[in-house]
């Protein structure tokens, strides 16, 4: 969690399980949601963000953190001295290991950075999943996204005909 | 399964609404992915992916023909027209299954001479002639195949040489479309004549780019970012691109990928993309696919590499020349 630093401008992040997170703003403001309602002012104090728990926001934070630019002397890397593809290429290690989390942490994250509106991170997280099934069989993808096959037994048959190119 | 109506959405203004269903504990991680967030993940696949996963499900086959989400997801081929040869008795269609055969626009009757010229973001620019008091006259046609509306509209009444017309629209920038007639002397390209769909009428712009841009043989073109892409010879080195706008402006500092001077452009799910074959050492003919993922930075990124033996059944090829 962010400790107050002098000149920074602070925002509390509330969850609704009731947990508190102090962020630095120019953090919270990776959430281009979250940036919206800090230029049309409806966030003096702080900010409620429903829907998701505290366990993900804080790894949504976490993200956020390590993605917001370091032009500041914020960061422990600072921008001028490290070149940006040596700076990319460490984000994406970074993003690698911070993606290796179970399913459900995963679907979590996918729906914070939607109502979050954190391009990154829904990027991360969509590729990540798309990356996963993306070879699996049609019953393993169902299995994987809990999704149910409505198909009748002839409506299948037919579907799998017209796209019958896909499979080969 | 829950009915796309009865799923919960992101608000359209992005904002959080608080009246969301906060996540139950009943659920799964899995059954909270509303529709909007299938189709994030879904739209980061190739559309043959997409094509299997039609099959998945009959909510997955719904997804991916909603017309709100279609824009997102990569648009699955159905087949091809063929062009460049005169169609007057029906226009020639290939699905990818193979089957052939001729279809009928709207505008067909009564024209001589029809020739598909150029396509764009599902729109068709034909060439053709029609009975006129002093006899046949040319006339562009654009049509939509899709909703069979057409339009047509005369030549620019340039009488110099040209390179072939090409049609740019772009449904994401305008409703309007704009048709690029590239006239050329002594084997450069001096400007632009472009009709616009919204005045109805042809402008020429002279052109203002310093230097010398001549058409290469291969006649792919590309429409994006408001420029048309094209194969080109700039200041007389070939395998290069060029781009030029509807104001006369271009841009030319873009190289094909290295040893792959013989190829051909074009535009898949939004990237500009070149493709050619390549011969190794030890004679194996690959077809080369590469993407220009950033346009601004200009560097081709290897998307497929392909033996051209398996793309014809095994039969031996020979390099294109």
């Amino acid at each position: 969690m962010a400790t107050r630093e002098a000149g920074k401008k602070m925002i509390m992040l509330k969850s609704p399980d009731g947990m508190e997170f102090e962020v630095e703003e120019a953090v919270a403001m990776e959430s281009q949601t979250i940036r919206k309602m800090i230029e049309d002012d409806c966030a003096d104090t702080a900010i409620l963000i429903p829907n998701i728990n505290s366990k993900i926001l804080s790894r949504v934070i976490e993200y956020c953190n390590k993605h917001v630019p370091t032009t500041g002397a914020t960061g422990a890397a600072a921008s001028d001295t490290v070149a940006p593809a040596a700076l990319a290429e460490d984000l994406k290690i970074w993003d690698a290991e911070f993606i290796k989390v179970n399913r459900a942490t995963r679907f979590d994250l996918i729906q914070a950075a939607s109502y979050l509106n954190i391009k990154g991170l829904l990027d991360l997280t969509s590729q990540t999943t798309i990356d996963t099934i993306s070879d699996n069989s049609l019953e393993e993808i169902r299995s994987f996204l809990s999704t149910k096959n409505d198909y009748l037994p002839e409506e299948e048959q037919t579907i799998r005909r017209e796209n019958q190119w896909a499979f080969q | 399964m829950s009915t796309p109506a009865a799923r919960s959405r992101p608000s359209e203004d992005g904002l959080i609404r608080s009246s969301s269903s906060p996540p139950s504990g009943s659920e799964t991680a899995a059954e909270r992915l509303t529709d909007d967030l299938l189709v994030e993940i879904l739209s980061r696949v190739p559309a043959k992916s997409l094509c299997r996963f039609k099959c998945v499900s009959k909510h997955w086959l719904g997804l991916t023909n909603d017309r709100n989400y279609r824009r997102k997801l990569p648009q699955t081929l159905t087949g091809f027209y063929q062009g460049n040869q005169l169609v007057d008795s029906g226009v020639p269609f290939t699905n990818v299954s193979g089957s052939r055969h001729l279809t009928h626009p709207a505008f067909l009757p009564n024209r001589r001479q029809v020739k598909i010229m150029d396509c764009c973001n599902g729109l068709l620019l034909c060439s053709s002639y029609v009975a006129g008091d002093h006899g046949d006259v040319f006339r562009y046609i654009v049509c939509n195949p899709a909703t069979e509306e057409w339009a047509e509209f005369p030549y620019c009444g340039y009488s110099g040489l040209v390179a072939n017309a090409r049609l740019c629209f772009d449904p994401a920038v305008s409703p309007h479309f704009h048709v690029f007639l590239l006239p050329v002397v002594d084997i450069c390209i001096t400007g632009v004549h472009v009709y616009s769909s919204e005045t109805g009428s042809w402008v020429h712009k002279e052109k203002r780019w310093s230097g010398t841009i001549d058409v290469a043989n291969d006649r792919s073109t590309v429409y994006l970012n408001g420029y048309l892409h094209f194969c080109a010879i700039v200041d007389g080195s070939d395998g290069r691109l060029a781009a030029v706008d509807k104001e006369g402006g271009a841009r030319t500092n873009f190289r094909v990928p290295d040893g792959l001077d013989v190829g051909f452009i074009q535009l898949s799910q939004g990237c500009l993309h070149y493709a050619g074959f390549d011969t190794d050492d030890d004679n194996v003919v690959r077809l080369l696919v590469y993407v220009l993922k950033d346009y601004d930075r200009r560097e081709w990124i290897l998307k497929h590499s392909v033996e051209t033996s398996h793309l014809l059944g095994g039969r031996a090829t020979h390099r294109i020349p």
